[in-house]
């Protein structure tokens, strides 16, 4: 069990900096997702923790003891590798009992924690089989197994569902945040989906650029998003965004952006500088048919049946804005259509750095 | 409404096959019928073989070219200054040079070509155009200098004289091999192998040397071939049965006043054994695709 502290972490690769001056720290027992989009150095961070790459500068410490300078095979940990590297040459019991055998365990010991994690995993049939015998999925578990067998301080795991389908990875998604309790472990978890941030985690750090953006709970994260890049990146479909100004429209703090103009209710805020970005998601979105007060009329661009609702895409104005409403939606393309937002749920962030203004809570 | 279009069908004589066919036979002859014909001469009486038209399928097969080698007759005694008691002695030197320099050759290139796939240094192109250059010189033009330098180093007629010059010469091409052989094993598996508490020289044991075994083998069989045919060094560096190989001591049975095509083609038969047991015994290895599943398909 270990707490993992980063301190100042940077790492630089041939005079680009890729992780810059980070600091995070990862609680025993956690599930802590690093997320963002390809290159913004969350692989790179945990390839450090794990010891593969050597950071730059900065300290990494498990349990308070500095690790920085120990190999990947000295320090306490176990991975799971977006590509699985199961050893091809070995059968999957001789894989999953391969980091046992290294630490000198007795054979019987490893033999009887394999078929545990075999267990634990539904890969007992398994055992005597090479990897190119196996199926995506069970290929992954094998790798997953590999790592549960350790009692490893801190699990580590880049990407490991990137390579499933899309039900399979929903069904591990799942079989990994169970095991993550059971197990009662450090999980640290690099993703670039934000739906598995989101549904995993007990924290999730957004990165981009080699900086977190924000490190806090989904809920946190989803709510009340630090700046721009977070609100658009988390959520699915992305948050919609309108560029423009506040305003006192006869004494109510008003945003507004050409033909847009939305009461803030609540959300009295005063920057220095009126340029702001309004955030709605596609969820605090509503449509009518028929005109409503507050509302802005606009036009149906597109309509995208989901199942339980639609994603109907709207133009106001010269803006495409996302609405997420539920089933039936019949209005056709071009039809008119009165949009609103829900006054609680807004988002503001200054035009000039995207950080956010006010972030709303749930009300 | 809907017509049905009929369309007759109509047999095309598969031209592109049949003639596919026809060069992929005609190509495998070529291959295979001198082959064929060294190992029917060597079943043969010497008046056979050289009879014409020649016979294809030996008439009155015999073992007698291959018991001389243990039991010279007089007259296959006198044949190429005592060749044929020099094959079986040449065939030993064969196998242990070629052997001496396939694995010398092996821990010597599985290093060079694991920092070439590895390593990011100045002049690693530079260098490994420089391996292959090496191969550009022909062996006759640098036969003089090895000649004298053996000399001088007291290994003329000596294994040593031969291994050491024959992995010179396979050296640069087997870390060619290994180099790009070793670029295509998938880095994780190392990284894989560090995580799961392997030293470097560990993860090299367990897991990198096993997964690259397929480029080992067919690095060790090339240098093991290179050695093995190699025919001008050992006539210059050898001169008696204690080093003689295989393709100098067969060349013995032409001779200026005589040759024994029979006893010739039984030594080439017995030459060609060991390779092609070799190439047999790793065909499975040799064509294996063992990183096939450790990561991704």
């Amino acid at each position: 069990m270990a707490e993992v502290r980063l301190e100042g972490i940077t790492k630089s690769f041939g005079g680009k900096t890729v992780v810059n001056d980070l600091n995070l720290t990862i609680e025993d027992q956690e599930f802590l997702t690093l997320v963002g989009p390809s290159g913004c150095g969350k692989s790179t961070t945990l390839r450090m923790i794990c010891g593969l790459e050597r950071a730059s500068e900065g300290n990494i410490f498990f349990d308070g003891k500095p690790v920085s300078w120990l190999p990947a095979n000295k320090r306490d940990v176990a991975m799971v590798f977006q590509s699985y590297a199961l050893y091809p040459h070995k059968t999957v019991r001789q894989n999953i009992g391969f980091a046992l055998k290294m630490m000198r365990v007795p054979k019987a010991t490893i033999e009887e924690q394999v078929l545990q994690a075999a267990r634990t995993l539904d890969i007992e049939d398994l055992l005597d089989r090479k990897p190119r015998e196996l199926s995506g999925g069970q290929r992954q578990r094998v790798a997953l197994g590999r790592a549960i067998v350790r009692d490893a301080g801190a699990y580590l795991l880049d990407e490991p569902l990137s390579n499933l389908d899309a039900q399979l990875r929903v069904l591990m998604r799942a079989e990994i945040k169970r095991l993550h309790v059971d197990v009662a472990r450090t999980f640290i978890y690099v993703t670039h989906d934000q739906v598995e941030a989101m549904t995993m985690s007990d924290r999730i750090a957004v990165m981009r650029d080699g900086v977190i953006q924000q490190c806090a709970t989904p809920g946190e994260i989803y709510e009340r998003p630090a700046n721009r890049f977070v609100a658009s990146f988390m959520g699915s479909p992305p948050m919609n965004f309108v560029t423009g100004e506040l305003a006192d429209v006869d004494g109510v703090r008003t945003f507004r952006s050409g033909a847009l103009s939305q009461e803030l209710g609540r959300y009295d805020v005063s920057p220095d500088d009126p340029a702001v970005v309004l955030g709605v998601r596609p969820e605090d979105v509503t449509l009518s048919p028929t005109p409503v007060a507050g509302y802005q009329p606009g036009k149906v661009f597109v309509s995208e049946p989901l199942g339980p609702d639609v994603l109907v895409t709207v133009r106001i104005d010269g803006e495409l804005l996302k609405a997420r409403v539920p089933v039936p939606f019949r209005l056709g393309h071009d039809s008119t259509v009165y949009v609103g937002f829900n006054q609680n749920r807004l988002h503001l962030f200054r035009a000039s750095d995207d950080t956010a203004l006010h972030a709303p809570q749930r009300v | 409404m809907s017509t049905v279009v009929k369309v007759p069908l109509r047999y095309r004589i598969p031209w592109k096959k049949i003639v596919l066919y026809v060069l992929a036979v005609v190509f495998a002859l070529y291959l295979v019928l001198p082959f064929y014909w060294i190992v029917a001469m060597s079943f043969m009486h010497e008046v056979d073989a050289i009879s014409v038209p020649p016979h294809w399928i030996p008439v009155h097969p015999t073992l007698e070219n291959y018991l001389g080698f243990i039991h010279p007759s007089e007259a296959q005694q006198l044949v190429g200054g005592r060749a044929i008691d020099e094959t079986p002695y040449s065939l030993r030197n064969s196998l242990i040079v070629a052997t001496s320099t396939a694995i010398l050759n092996l821990a010597l290139a599985t290093f060079a070509a694991y920092s070439f796939s590895r390593l990011k240094f100045r002049g690693s192109q530079v260098l490994l155009m420089l391996y292959l250059l090496t191969r550009m010189v022909p062996g006759i033009a640098i036969i003089i200098p090895f000649y004298l330098l053996m000399r001088t180093f007291g290994l003329l007629d000596t294994y040593l004289a031969l291994i050491l010059s024959y992995t010179t010469f396979a050296l640069p091409i087997t870390i060619w091999i290994l180099k790009d052989f070793f670029r295509s094993v998938p880095r994780e598996l190392e990284e894989a192998a560090r995580v799961d508490r392997c030293g470097w020289f560990r993860t090299m044991w367990s897991v990198f040397l096993p997964v690259a075994a397929p480029g080992l083998v067919a690095a060790a069989v090339f240098a093991f071939m290179t050695a093995w045919n190699e025919f001008m060094f050992a006539l210059f560096l050898t001169s008696t049965r204690a080093a003689k190989t295989i393709p100098v001591v067969a060349a013995n049975f032409a001779t200026d006043f005589n040759t024994q095509f029979t006893v010739m083609a039984a030594a080439g038969v017995l030459a060609v054994v060991p390779p092609l047991a070799l190439a047999l015994l790793f065909q499975r290895k040799l064509v294996q695709g063992m990183a096939a599943g450790s990561v991704k398909g």
